[in-house]
């Protein structure tokens, strides 16, 4: 191999193993494309998650089953398709399923307990109600059996060999489980069978009676209330027993019977205030001890009661906008039948106490409220609350007001020169302009990393910045202001303009290089052109160019000769002007004319300068002059040539 | 071939590098100009981020402002400073890390949280495989809702997050692989784990993700990324580049701008210009015509 091109191979090596390093990006951040990620599903894991639920649910674990199964988000799953909506069907019925299981468990809860109360009557019905819901249990159960089956049928296409052994021990346990799904059924029927047998043992019993009598149909909230009534077992009073007084199905007090089985009590109605019309009262007796291998339980009739009280209104005024740090007025009326005068008002926002106030004699209230700069901007609800007045049974209210909490953003607008010579001090004019009171804002001004500070207030300004020799080369800069408010009302604004920086010491020093460039130029002209004239060029770069392969070397054809002279003379100077490209490396390109082409080889190579001189001029006169050429000038044209030759072969042995 | 030829071939190649470096694109992590998969251009493109090389170019005011950092590199106590102050000043600021340097940041602010550092897998709930851990049970309130699930990428989870401030949870079925042996075995962490927290510092708001590749290019339109972090991340957005590591070619890069921001000076110009007129002018210095 040649010394260049191994120079080059391995400059070329050296070259790509450096990039190869460079561009290789290497990294230490463990992440992987997500588009050229493997993709593996998981399905024995799917089979145990759903033998832990059922787990869960035949051990009467309802609410972790039911966690778990809202946690199985068949979208979120990486499986195939056909699984992800056999798995949501399985979700549904396993929730169906355990709540199912829960009411059951819970009714039939409350049927032994009514029974233990001897309540035969709720616990008759609630017997009903838990044979109903063992019948879609046991249907339901059998659908979960199917749709498993199904799953596994499905997932049998998806399992890769590696994975056969860990879901064939899935699959097994979750059979297992299904398994005791089953039995978990058989035991609640088996419970509702005993419960039965327990409720027809109790029809034996006594049946008791409870009545109740409420002084009055319409109360004010607050009122006293006396209520009565007799306990009867087969028409017989009991005496000495106890009976509990429900409003609204919440306990409030307990009475005991007197001899005659009668019964009397007094409360006050508590301060509902809120959505409610009426209340029901009611009174119950439990047997208790002994009295539960006689009696049964009894309650009385519903008694409702109209609940009187004045209802309260509010009209606010508030504005729709409200900017942070600035005062705002809000203000507002409470209405009421009862009392509006010193009535509590609090005001809320974003769960955090505003204000708190009370109402004048005529139920008015205002206040001015400042939000903080730490505010968020957008919408916000303001929530008011005025307080019941237990005295005069007047209603509280609940009532709020969408505001939109805002920040002002200052308009600027900014002058600039467009072209700025360097070095000059640039000045920079214009206007700020807000909706709000705006002082004492801190302007930046900015220009390509350079900057400068002041203080501005609302309306025209004017800011000044030094730009030095160094500040640029010459080109477009942005210029930046920055303005940051001191008030909280309002939002940091900026606004940039272009300019065109010009460096006259630059340009001065680009100019200098463009006449350097052509005094060189000159130079070298007219240095060649000096030693050309004296044809003494010293020996350059051109002397040991490479000689021209044949195929590049160009020698016309002479065509037919008209006179046989001329035609010695041509071919003579074309044969010399062969020799001469093949022996001097100098192309005779077919555009070339012939003084051109002696002009090219006699500066290098004088030597032919004399002869290959005086055969051109020959060959021209031959080709383009009317003159006939002698024998002589043919003679001496084969010469001429014969000379040119020999000085070249003498040269190619030097 | 002459030693010229030779200097002049290594000087081309030299510069053919050069220009090699200069426009081919970055491939780190993170990176603002990386279009590809690791990449950050997508993020800033669309969310029209402002990539951050120094804590110094903070806005002053940093309310309606959000910082992300990706915290690979240690960070200096300088850093911290600065940190801890756009923070406690009003800013938002969003710590995304997995494996980095991200307890630094929460020690110095306080917060109890902490990243746990070994690798989240999800084989069930995920994209692909369990190395994409797909969370989808956020606290409610967090991140508007709009995000119904995160897809996370070699992620890891939070340790001792009070519980007030757990934003989001990996599925029960998730575990962290502490062995590093891509099984569950007995002993290991098991889900459901923290993976996000929110936290009040000073005027400010921390939220603390577990991991930074929900925001590449390559993850940014999986699932709910996007939603996620147009909630997370409200007003103009500031990206961390200072505290991520460099690749070969990344040095490379920044050898040259170096050298560019030289050149571009008036003197660094000026010296260009001398150099070049010493260049031109010296076969012209050399010449002399054969009498002399």
């Amino acid at each position: 191999m040649k010394k260049p091109a191994l120079i080059l191979l391995v400059l070329a090596m050296l070259a790509s193993t450096l990039w190869g390093t460079v561009a290789s990006g290497l990294t230490q951040i463990p992440h992987e494309n997500p588009a050229t990620a493997e993709s593996r599903d998981n399905i024995a894991l799917l089979m145990l998650h759903y033998a832990d639920t059922f787990d869960l649910v035949a051990s009467g674990k309802y609410l972790e089953s039911r966690d778990m199964i809202e946690q199985l988000k068949p979208d979120y799953a990486h499986l195939p398709e056909e699984l992800k909506f056999i798995m949501s069907r399985l979700n549904d019925l396993l929730a169906d399923l355990t709540d199912g299981l829960d009411n059951l468990d819970a009714v039939l809860d409350e049927c032994e307990s009514l029974l233990s109360q001897n309540e035969l009557n709720e616990a008759s019905w609630k017997i009903t109600e838990a044979r109903g819901l063992s019948a879609e249990i046991g249907s339901l159960v059998g659908n979960v059996d199917a749709a498993t089956d199904e799953m596994l049928l499905q997932a049998a296409a998806f399992i890769s060999p590696q994975e056969a052994a860990r879901v064939q021990a899935a699959k097994a346990r979750l059979q297992e489980e299904l398994d005791r799904l089953a039995r978990l059924e058989d035991q609640y029927r088996a419970l509702q069978e005993s419960i039965e047998t327990e409720a027809e043992e109790k029809e034996a019993l006594s049946v008791t009676d409870l009545t109740l009598h409420v002084s009055q149909s319409r109360a004010w909230v607050g009122e006293n209330l006396a209520v009565s009534g007799v306990l009867k077992a087969d028409g017989v009073p009991l005496v000495a027993r106890d009976v509990s007084l429900h409003l609204r199905g919440r306990h409030v007090a307990t009475v005991t019977t007197r001899g005659d089985g009668y019964y009397a009590a007094s409360f006050a109605l508590p301060y509902w205030w809120y959505d409610i019309d009426e209340v029901a009262v009611q009174t119950f007796y439990h047997p208790r001890g002994e009295d539960g291998g006689s009696f049964t339980a009894a309650s009385s009739e519903e008694t409702v009661i109209s609940v009187l009280s004045y209802p309260s209104s509010l009209q606010l005024e508030v504005p729709g906008e409200i900017y942070p740090g600035s005062p705002v007025n809000i203000r507002g009326k409470v209405n009421s039948g009862g009392n509006v005068a010193g009535r509590d008002v609090r005001a809320l926002m974003e769960g955090e106490l505003l204000f708190q106030t009370f109402t004048d004699d005529n139920g008015y209230f205002q206040h001015d409220v400042v939000l903080g700069d730490e505010s968020h901007q957008g919408k916000h609800r303001m929530y008011f609350i005025v307080a019941p007045d237990n005295e005069s049974c007047s209603a509280g209210v609940l009532a709020f007001s969408s505001v939109d909490v805002l920040k002002a953003k200052p308009e600027i607008t900014m002058r600039a020169p467009g072209v700025i010579f360097l070095p000059r001090r640039f000045e920079l004019t214009g206007e700020v302009h807000s909706p709000l009171p705006l002082h004492e804002a801190q302007a930046i001004l900015e220009v390509a990393g350079a900057s400068t500070t002041a203080t501005l207030n609302e309306g025209d300004f004017s800011m000044e910045m030094d730009l030095p020799f160094s500040f640029s080369r010459a080109g477009p800069e942005e210029v930046k202001l920055s303005l940051v408010p001191t008030e909280p009302w309002q939002l940091p604004s900026e606004c940039t303009v272009k300019i065109f920086v010009i460096n006259l010491a630059y340009l001065l020093a680009v100019v200098a290089v463009l006449l350097a460039l052509a005094v060189v130029g000159l130079s070298m002209r007219r240095f060649h052109g000096s030693w050309r004239r004296k044809g003494e060029l010293p020996a350059t770069a051109e002397d040991s160019r490479e000689p021209l392969r044949e195929e590049d070397i160009w020698s016309p054809e002479t065509g037919p000769v008209v006179e046989e002279n001329r035609g010695i003379i041509l071919k003579a100077y074309y044969a010399a002007a062969a020799w001469v490209q093949k022996v001097a490396g100098v192309l005779f390109s077919p555009q070339m004319t012939l003084r051109e082409f002696l002009h090219q080889v006699i500066s290098p190579h004088s030597r032919f300068a004399g002869a290959l001189a005086r055969l051109t001029g020959l060959a021209e006169r031959a080709l383009y002059s009317r003159h006939v050429q002698g024998k002589d000038e043919a003679s001496l044209a084969r010469d001429l040539s014969a000379q040119v030759k020999k000085q070249g072969r003498r040269e190619r042995e030097t | 071939m002459s030693l010229r030829k030779i200097s002049l071939m290594v000087l081309a190649m030299i510069l053919m590098l050069s220009v090699l470096v200069w426009f081919y694109p970055s491939s780190s992590d993170f990176e603002k100009e990386n279009p590809s998969w690791n990449g950050a251009s997508d993020f800033l493109d669309r969310f029209q981020a402002t990539p951050l090389d120094s804590f110094d170019l903070l806005p002053a005011v940093p309310r309606e402002t959000t910082l992300i950092v990706v915290p690979y590199l240690e960070f200096t106590s300088a850093d911290l400073e600065q940190l801890g102050k756009y923070v406690s000043s009003g800013g938002n600021l969003v710590i995304m890390d997995d494996f980095g340097c991200g307890n630094e940041i929460l020690e110095y602010l306080e917060v109890e949280a902490r990243f746990s550092g070994a690798q989240l897998l999800d084989p069930l709930f995920n994209y692909k495989n369990k190395n994409f851990p797909r969370i989808f049970s956020f606290a409610p309130g967090f991140a508007g809702g709009e995000a119904k699930s995160v897809t996370f990428n070699h992620a890891t989870c939070l340790e001792g997050v009070p519980p007030g401030h757990v934003a989001a949870l990996s599925s029960y079925l998730s575990f962290l692989d502490e062995d590093q042996n891509g099984e569950w075995n007995e002993g290991e962490t098991k889900g459901p784990l923290p993976v996000m927290a929110a936290f009040e510092v000073g005027e400010g708001r921390l939220t603390v993700v577990a991991d930074p590749s929900i925001l590449i290019n390559g993850m940014l339109d999986m699932d709910g990324n996007r939603e996620f972090l147009e909630e997370v991340c409200p007003g103009q957005i500031y990206l961390d580049q200072a505290h991520l590591p460099d690749v070969l070619l990344d040095e490379a890069k920044e050898g040259l701008r170096v050298a560019r921001t030289c050149l571009i000076t008036i003197w660094g110009t000026l010296g260009l210009i001398i150099l070049v007129l010493a260049l031109t002018l010296k076969p012209v210095w050399r010449l002399r015509p054969p009498g002399e």
